[in-house]
């Protein structure tokens, strides 16, 4: 009798359950007015950044969420707006020499570090002498090799007072370059060119950064509280100069690494802000939810290695680049809106007047069985075989497998063609491309500048990212004029060249170009700003009245 | 008595050294390196790094080093979060602690009851009930108890109600911790009650049971004085693995919960050929096992009087 009364109830439960299901439903579908309302705090909000940055050092920083964190409460000699355009930070103005070789930097004499020390130019000659001692085992040393003599300091040929930086005064820094690079003031706002406190760094040594209270801050926001593997609070400095154009008093970084808890967390108004997954962007625009959308600047594309004795034929690798549906690439597994990549170069990348992927149009068919067909005919003629082995590695995570089972399928379908996959872990992934220990292999590049040439001269005769053993005279020689040219227009002439010239052999067969997508709750009305180069930027958030 | 502990723990710390070893030179053989990225990095970085981390000596002097560094109770500094492996481990551990420890009790009490009504109802609805909640705690894996349970209780519950019973992540406060406490608990009691309900249904037909009822003792004191006793010791045994896999940190759990216990350096010290990491997880796993095996293995003196633990084989 009892377990009859039992299951009676437990029925009746289930039953108010899924009624209240039901309501539950018709409220969340309900277009404009299901805003999640966000976390309840006045003044702060809270973000997911996903994972805890390893190193918040910025002279041995690589990881996106360590430069999210560094770019809120470090700021540099120039920072970017929303269109990623330079503006001004903690230099006022600069003047540059015609000859594009020096620039002269006025630095604001207003500014603090959170130790009391003010903002200098010696700060910036300590960080970046740093950036290129070896001893310090900067992965990015090489973004110093800007500098006049950075390269040879780096390598031991020269002592650090040849560097190509001086502090002229407090408040006035000279940079002299190795060659005339037009993207440098571009570059100056990445992470690594940070100003660091060489007392501060004294005093901390090898542990700076590595706690809240083991740094110290110049931007506009100061690191209160790092709960490792947990949280962030940054809390607004009133000693920054444009404290009072700074609505925010307190942003919290969480870091749930889980995608569905930290969906269900932004619903439950834990979280104002959270990164989506391609399933979820279906889910948020099934409920009508606005759903923001930035190109984040990477190309995902086939590597071919070209000591592979079929890879090596042009043809063959034109027909397996083209025989690829990008477009059903990108809605069968991406699911949101990334692009079908017609060129390498991403289209966040500035050109001479645009962005640079326009300037250079379309050098690839997005999809064209025909035409791949033709190649592989004319493949197979050249190679004088009748069949083609080949095989594909890829990570072996769920997303990566699918990526490898697309291409497989596509290849076999719109080719005849048979690829084994071989999925491995991430990092023996990496070993067999630097090894060039494979046949093809899909892999993604994100750019460091915003300069087609961040993508371009990875194809030059040795380079260290050059897996594909490519060796092309004429592109080493047209890399070496971009790398010296100083007007612009010609410059920009010859880097479309590459990119044409990179199209044309096709040493990899770009596939797209990535999107990402986040959500943000209620409380959040403008400012936040999320590009290639500022993975998160929130320090002007404006929240809903 | 004394003799057999000083020589379990003699046999312990040899256990130790031979674990630390083979985890030295197995993660050597992982493909790749801890510093391999997906842009190259120049090579005089890459010199710099391996001698910061001492990674440029001969194996055999790496291996005399870190043992030297591990009796001094150093674990060496991470080398992907650069913080010292102790530090790291002093900070994620209370974490794991807490939520394994409370998973643990749950786990045990509930086992063992659920374990103890299976048998003594054997054949009723109560039985399969309980078995019913056994199989689903082993066969159904903790990602998808806690995604279940975070999706039900700490979304639809706080959006049907409008408030919020139970925080989605976090570990602030009790009412965050009873989700993930008892998503880890689960299989840890789904073993339990099993084990306790074979041994207790064993006990139950023993001989001596019978007297007891003959007696004309209460079924209440049969089976709590009489049978429970002798039936809880395989329950003992598997208490000693169960409280270190609970207790050391749950990776799927704390991702799941976002709670920042030592679960996630477990997998991604792997993934990220931290070797720093990666032996500092190991060594740390392993003492707690054999110190939980140990701790085991003289509650069984003190709960059976007639296992004398000097004459039990190694």
């Amino acid at each position: 009798m009892k377990i009859k009364k039992l299951i009676a109830s437990v029925a009746l439960l289930s039953m108010v359950i899924n009624i209240l299901a039901a309501c539950g439903k018709q409220n969340t579908t309900d277009g404009s007015k299901n805003a999640y309302p966000g976390t309840p705090d006045a003044n702060s909000i809270t973000v997911n950044i996903s994972s805890e940055p390893p190193d918040m050092f910025s002279v041995t920083m690589t990881d996106t969420t360590s430069f999210t964190v560094l770019r809120h409460i470090v700021e540099n000699l120039v920072t970017l707006d929303e269109n990623d355009n330079v503006k001004p930070g903690v230099a006022k103005n600069w003047t540059v020499s015609d000859d594009g070789l020096v620039y002269t930097f006025n630095l604001r004499d207003d500014m603090k570090w959170s130790n009391g020390e003010p903002v200098t130019a010696h700060d910036f000659v300590f960080a970046w002498t740093a950036l290129l001692t070896p001893s310090f085992a900067s992965d990015y040393a090489y973004f110093g090799y800007v500098f006049k003599n950075g390269e040879a300091y780096n390598k031991g040929k020269v002592g650090a007072e040849e560097l190509g930086f001086k502090a002229l005064s407090d408040y006035q820094l000279e940079v002299t370059l190795e060659n005339p690079t037009s993207y440098f003031l571009d570059t100056l706002a990445f992470g690594v060119f940070a100003p660091v406190n060489e007392k501060a760094y004294k005093e901390f040594g090898t542990a700076y950064g590595t706690d809240a209270d083991k740094m110290v801050y110049n931007g506009p926001f100061k690191m209160t509280s790092w709960e490792h593997e947990s949280k962030i609070v940054l809390e607004k400095n009133p000693d920054y100069y444009n404290a009072d154009q700074i609505e925010l008093e307190k942003i919290v970084m969480v870091m749930i690494n889980d995608s569905n808890a930290a969906l269900n967390s932004f619903k439950v108004g834990e979280v104002d802000m959270i990164g989506l997954n391609g399933e979820q962007v279906q889910l948020m625009k099934k409920e009508n939810y606005p759903v923001y959308t930035y190109a984040d600047g990477s190309t995902f594309y086939l590597e071919y290695n070209m000591d592979n004795k079929y890879l090596s034929n042009k043809n063959l690798r034109k027909a397996i680049t083209y025989a690829i549906d990008k477009q059903a690439f990108i809605d069968s597994i991406v699911k949101n809106d990334s692009q079908p990549a017609v060129s390498f170069t991403a289209p966040a990348i500035n050109g001479l007047n645009d962005k640079f992927y326009k300037e250079v149009g379309s050098l690839q068919p997005a999809f064209d069985t025909e035409l791949a067909k033709e190649y592989y005919n004319k493949a197979l003629e050249e190679l004088n075989v009748d069949s083609i082995s080949l095989s594909l590695i890829i990570d072996d995570s769920d997303s990566a497998v699918k990526n490898g089972a697309f291409v497989q399928e596509q290849l076999k379908v719109n080719l005849g063609l048979d690829i084994k996959i071989e999925p491995m872990p991430f990092k023996s992934r990496l070993e067999r491309m630097s090894n060039k220990d494979f046949d093809i292999v899909f892999a993604g590049w994100g750019p460091d500048y915003n300069d087609p040439l961040t993508f371009l001269d990875m194809f030059e005769t040795g380079n260290g990212n050059n897996h594909v053993s490519y060796s092309n005279p004429e592109y080493d020689e047209l890399l070496d004029k971009v790398r010296t040219e100083k007007d612009k227009e010609k410059r920009f002439e010859y880097l479309k060249q590459l990119e044409q010239i990179i199209m044309d052999d096709m040493p990899v067969g770009p596939i797209y170009w990535r999107s990402r997508d986040y959500v943000l709750s209620g409380k959040i009305a403008s400012g936040v700003i999320r590009t290639a180069f500022q993975d998160i930027n929130l320090i002007n958030v404006k929240l809903s009245k | 008595m004394i003799k057999y502990i000083f020589k379990r723990i003699f046999y312990s710390f040899l256990t130790l050294i031979i674990l630390v070893a083979l985890t030295f030179f197995m993660m050597r053989l992982l493909p790749g390196d801890p510093f391999i990225g997906q842009k190259a990095i120049p090579e005089t970085t890459l010199k710099a790094l391996n001698e910061k981390y001492g990674l440029d000596k001969p194996m055999w002097q790496q291996l005399l080093i870190y043992f030297g560094n591990v009796f001094r109770g150093d674990l060496g500094i991470s080398i992907h979060y650069n913080r010292p492996v102790n530090d790291i481990i002093r900070q994620a551990f209370p974490y794991s602690f807490d939520l394994g420890i409370r998973a643990l009790i749950f786990a045990t009490v509930m086992g063992i009851l659920l374990g103890i009504i299976a048998a003594v109802k054997r054949g009723t609805h109560w039985d399969t009930l309980s078995m019913f909640l056994a199989i689903i705690g082993v066969s159904v894996p903790g990602f998808i108890v806690g995604s279940l349970l975070q999706y039900f209780f700490a979304l639809k519950l706080t959006q049907w109600t409008g408030i919020a019973f139970f925080p989605n992540t976090g570990w602030n406060g009790f009412a965050a911790k009873i989700l993930p406490s008892f998503a880890l608990s689960l299989s840890s009691l789904a073993t339990v009650s099993r084990l306790m309900r074979t041994s207790m249904m064993d006990v139950l037909s023993q001989d001596y049971i019978k007297t007891a009822k003959s007696k004309g003792l209460s079924q209440k004191a049969i089976v709590w004085k009489h049978a429970v006793r002798n039936a809880i010791m395989p329950v003992i045994t598997v208490l000693g693995p169960i409280s270190a896999a609970l207790l050391t940190g749950a990776f799927v759990v704390e991702n799941i919960f976002a709670i920042p216990g030592m679960g996630k350096f477990f997998v991604y010290s792997i993934q990220t050929q931290d070797y720093t990491m990666i032996s500092g997880t190991t060594l740390f796993y392993g003492a707690f096992l054999i110190i939980a095996n140990l701790l085991v293995d003289l509650a069984y003196g003190f709960i059976d009087p007639r296992v004398k633990l000097s004459e039990v084989k190694e």
